[in-house]
């Protein structure tokens, strides 16, 4: 056989392109299609991300980075503990560990703050980038970034753990990326500090990202100055605030005037508000008691950070040793030090502030945008222009303007979201540039109260209520952030963007916020609810709720000689104390028809008399002995969960002409129905009958009853059935996604499960010659969906069980009970 | 008939060997096996080995991919594949199988292109 190397043929030409477009066609994502020849070769792809198989081996990595070698241990539960022998090295092994862990997620959460999405979805989210960048997000971080370079301690630590990152990234080959870069089609990029200033804004931005100015402003014109007070008040009457004082305080006496300048000229009357898509309720809760109400006589700190569910979960746990600091706790990925935790001799916790520090200024802009009004002059609109990259495109150009407020989110070439804000601009207190990890530094090395204040001064957006608790049987809270001095009503209304007396010019002082320490009580309450009483020398507005803190102060006060027991099953309560307030009245109301004449005895539903219903009805009996408790199996929930949604309905009516979403909070309809129930409000001017609060009450309870009974038939009344939590992947890809699960409790108990947000972290440290904890997130501890470690905490935390943290005094302690070890040289 | 299998056979051992060498020695992107099979079907069809270049590399892939896919799914216990198929609403064999094909495709395209550029002419079989 004559071997003819010169001779080719020109057929091959044919199959030869064929194999290059079929390489292609299965190396690119087309449509929705991931890469099929990335995703699903053998030697590659998403079979080799199976993480179950790999772990046991102890792992050595010379070279990495690090100036002395750092051990680090894990646990049965992939919780690493890490060992170093200075800051440098211990927050680089953080950012190394961390990256091993959640890259994709850290990667990920860095692109949504900026506002990159498109460069991995493409075109379809450019509307969404835009945004972002028109909300600031990019230039806070850039704006921080540059504070926090100027601070040694702060820069050091963020450029010893991006290195930590960019060391594990550069090891990594494609066989180990993390499944979604292989289903998406992208690769990790390089580490900045930059994108852990960008995650630090994100969480800033999820908890301080709601405001409803434009709603309560078109509320106050539309209902006037008395409705909107007794309707919307300032201060709430059944509250248990941060920082209390005498009970009986005057708190409703408080009125907020019309501001002068709010009027249907300034506003256009009735503008259709657009639902904001922050979740208002994104808060936590967070309790210290000190050693004179627990039986070991030692504090007992509890925190339950309330926050959007996720998989994988916002935190991830560790322990972080070096001299001068053993902290464990949780920290997000993609930011140093924990965030949450104790150490050997403090803890504390963290709930939100929920103050509003964000505010909308009505501007008066030229048409061709090169102007805008302020102080009666025209002055020159800046604007900064962002590059929306896109995936398989040129970039877009967006120009954003930027005022001495802030920048204008929606102007006329794209009214984006908010379209009925065009031409406001956003004045947010993320904007301005702080240093909040100095905090958490801080935090993680203090060892008394003064180190806690002193940390805590750091964190400036967003404000925080942060708990304390010392085994020198120190208890504290401190509503802690940069909060400006506003005059009575500034900020809760839209503001007037063309003149100066209406920029904020100071900041509530250090000292004046409001704090407690080692109060009377023994015990420290923070559930997202009002910050002060009335008194406070200080003006300010935010979006409080309640009803927990309420339950919690109840259960601390009844109670004492508390243990970690105790206090696991307090963070578990499923009591709604809003429903047990509101029973006796509403049993009242439905009793009284049985004698009442004539009350309500006309209304007949499906045929049968409403007298002869209630009467009759088993749930009547049920609901009057129900404890309030939203178990899983609990149907008394269910139905007062109807039957309060059809008395709100019924009640506030009235405002569905308006086109805005607010509505007064629960206790408001309660006081109202108890006080003034003869009132021409509750009178449905459909039936000829003058009905009472009674009537509404009646009926209410009877349209939810029916609900009930065919709910019932279906067997679909249980509140299980009706609560269900998802915990959705962060592309929402409901493969990667645990969905559609019963759960107990409700966004009013303490345990404030709701449909995709509620206690990410559960907590509870004993303080004393060593601490003892116990605490659970809903997750695991990797980020890869192919790891049995993606979501191995998540049946445990649905059942409210907690496992024990393994605090380390020492490496040897470490060595001793953890089965695998990576060491860095 | 005997001469066909053997070929076949010794076809689908060769490609084979290479497609699996190809991906274990990583550090190569996912179809660094299909120069290399072509360049072997090339090998082939200058030295005037008779086989039926597409369909021995399209069992070799078939073979290699499926089989590697199957075993790495057994011995790493697999979550991975199970959560892709819960998201596509497939089952998981399905994409066994899916990886399967894959491989078999390219591979059985790139051994032909070979041939094809070696020999301008498809397979004939020898008279028995």
């Amino acid at each position: 056989m004559k071997f003819n190397v010169f001779k080719w043929n020109l057929q091959g030409l044919f199959p030869l392109i064929a194999l290059v477009i079929v390489i292609l066609a299965l190396s690119l994502q087309l449509g929705k299609v991931p890469p099929m020849g990335v995703l699903l070769n053998p030697f590659l792809g998403a079979v080799q991300n199976n993480g179950g198989g790999r772990l046991g081996a102890g792992v050595d990595i010379p070279h990495s980075g690090v100036s002395k070698g750092v051990s680090v241990y894990f646990d049965e539960r992939e919780v690493p503990h890490i060992f170093a022998a200075n800051t440098a090295d211990l927050f680089f092994a953080q950012g190394y560990v961390t990256a091993s862990l959640r890259l994709w997620q850290m990667d990920f959460l860095s692109y949504v703050s900026a506002g990159r999405l498109a460069e991995i979805f493409g075109q379809d989210y450019v509307d969404y980038d835009r945004n972002q960048r028109r909300m600031g997000m990019l230039s806070a971080a850039e704006a921080s970034l540059s504070l926090i370079e100027k601070d040694k301690e702060a820069i050091a630590a963020l450029d010893a753990y991006t290195r930590g990152v960019n060391a594990y990234v550069g090891r990594l080959n494609i066989r180990e990326y993390p499944l979604e870069y292989k289903v998406l089609d992208y690769q990790p990029e390089p580490w900045t500090n930059l994108k852990t200033v960008l995650i630090l804004k994100y969480m800033a931005a999820t908890l301080t990202g709601y405001e409803d100015d434009l709603n309560m402003s078109q509320l106050m014109l539309a209902l006037g100055e008395d409705r909107f007070n007794a309707l919307f008040p300032s201060f709430q009457k059944h509250t248990s605030p941060v920082v209390g004082g005498a009970l009986g305080f005057a708190d409703t006496t408080f009125r907020l005037k019309k501001p002068a300048y709010l009027d249907y000229s300034f506003l256009s009357a009735g503008q259709a508000v657009q639902p904001s898509s922050y979740n208002p309720s994104l808060g936590s809760n967070s309790w210290a008691v000190s050693g004179e109400k627990t039986e070991s006589g030692y504090p007992i700190l509890a925190n339950d950070p309330h926050l959007g569910l996720s998989l994988p979960s916002i935190w991830v746990e560790m322990q972080l040793t070096a001299p001068g600091v053993n902290v464990y706790g949780v920290a997000i990925p993609g930011t140093p030090a924990v965030l949450i935790g104790f150490n050997e001799d403090i803890a504390w916790g963290i709930t939100n502030g929920a103050d509003d520090v964000r505010d909308y200024y009505k501007l008066t802009i030229r048409e061709d945008y090169k102007q805008y009004l302020f102080d009666g002059k025209w002055v020159d609109l800046p604007y900064r222009i962002e590059e929306i990259k896109r995936r398989g495109q040129r970039p877009l150009y967006d120009t954003v303007y930027q005022t001495v407020q802030g920048p204008v989110v929606s102007d006329k070439r794209f009214p984006g979201r908010r379209p009925e804000l065009m031409n406001y601009a956003l004045r947010w207190q993320l904007h301005e540039a702080s240093d909040e990890f100095l905090c958490f530094i801080r935090l993680n090395k203090a060892k008394n109260y003064q180190d806690y204040r002193d940390a805590i001064r750091y964190c400036s957006c967003p404000a925080q209520n942060f708990t304390f608790a010392c085994k020198d049987n120190t208890i504290a809270i401190t509503h802690q952030g940069k909060l400006a001095v506003k005059w009575p009503g500034q900020g809760r209304f839209v503001l007037d963007g063309s003149t100066s007396t209406h920029l904020y010019k100071k900041f509530i002082p250090e000292d004046s916020l409001p704090y407690l320490l080692n109060p009377a009580s023994h015990f420290v309450v923070s559930a997202n609810q009002q910050p002060t009483r009335a008194g406070y020398p200080y003006y300010y507005n935010g979006y409080y709720s309640e009803t927990r803190a309420n339950r919690i102060r109840q259960l601390l006060e009844r109670q004492s000689r508390f243990t970690l027991a105790k206090t696991e099953a307090m963070q578990l309560d499923n009591v709604n104390s809003f429903a047990v307030d509101a029973l006796p009245l509403l049993v009242e109301y439905l009793k009284a028809s049985a004698g009442e004449k004539g009350a309500g005895t006309g209304v007949r539903v499906g045929g049968v008399g409403l007298k002869k219903l209630i009467d009759s009805s088993e749930m009547a009996r049920s609901i009057g002995r129900w404890d309030g408790s939203y178990g899983q199996e609990d149907y008394n929930a269910s139905l007062f969960d109807l039957w309060w949604h059809f008395i709100k309905e019924y009640a506030w009516s009235g405002l569905r002409r308006f086109p805005f979403s607010a509505r007064p909070d629960d206790y408001i309809l309660l006081d109202m129905l108890r006080d003034d129930p003869q009132n021409i409000r509750w009178d449905r001017l459909e039936t000829p009958e003058k009905e009472t609060a009674g009537d509404l009450v009646r009926l209410a309870f009877v349209t939810a009853a029916d609900s009930c009974r065919r709910l019932a038939d279906k067997g679909q009344l249980n509140w299980g059935k009706r609560h269900k939590v998802n915990l959705m992947h962060l592309t929402n890809m409901p493969g990667f996604s645990w969905m559609g699960q019963s759960a107990s409790g409700c966004p009013d108990a303490i345990n404030a499960v709701s449909a995709n947000w509620g206690p990410s972290w559960r907590m509870v440290v004993q303080l004393g010659r060593r601490p003892v904890a116990a605490g659970i997130y809903a997750g695991g501890q990797s980020g890869d969906p192919g790891s049995s470690h993606y979501d191995d905490f998540v049946e445990p935390w649905k059942k409210g069980k907690y496992f024990p943290l393994s605090f380390f005094l020492g490496s040897r302690e470490a060595s001793e009970v953890c089965g695998r070890t990576l060491s860095l040289h | 008939m005997s001469l066909f299998v053997k070929s076949l056979g010794g076809g689908v051992l060769l490609c084979s060997t290479v497609i699996l060498l190809s991906g274990l020695i990583g550090g190569m992107p996912w179809w660094a096996f299909a120069p290399l099979l072509g360049l072997t079907g090339v090998v082939l069809g200058k030295s005037g080995w008779q086989l039926p270049s597409f369909l021995a590399g399209f069992l070799s892939g078939l073979l290699v991919w499926g089989g590697m896919e199957g075993y790495y799914a057994l011995s790493l216990h697999d979550i991975a594949l199970h959560r892709l198929a819960a998201q596509f609403s497939l089952p998981v064999w399905l994409l066994i199988v899916g990886s399967g094909i894959t491989g078999a495709v390219v591979a059985g395209l790139a051994l032909f292109t070979g041939k094809m550029i070696a020999t301008g002419s498809t397979w004939n079989i020898y008279p028995d």
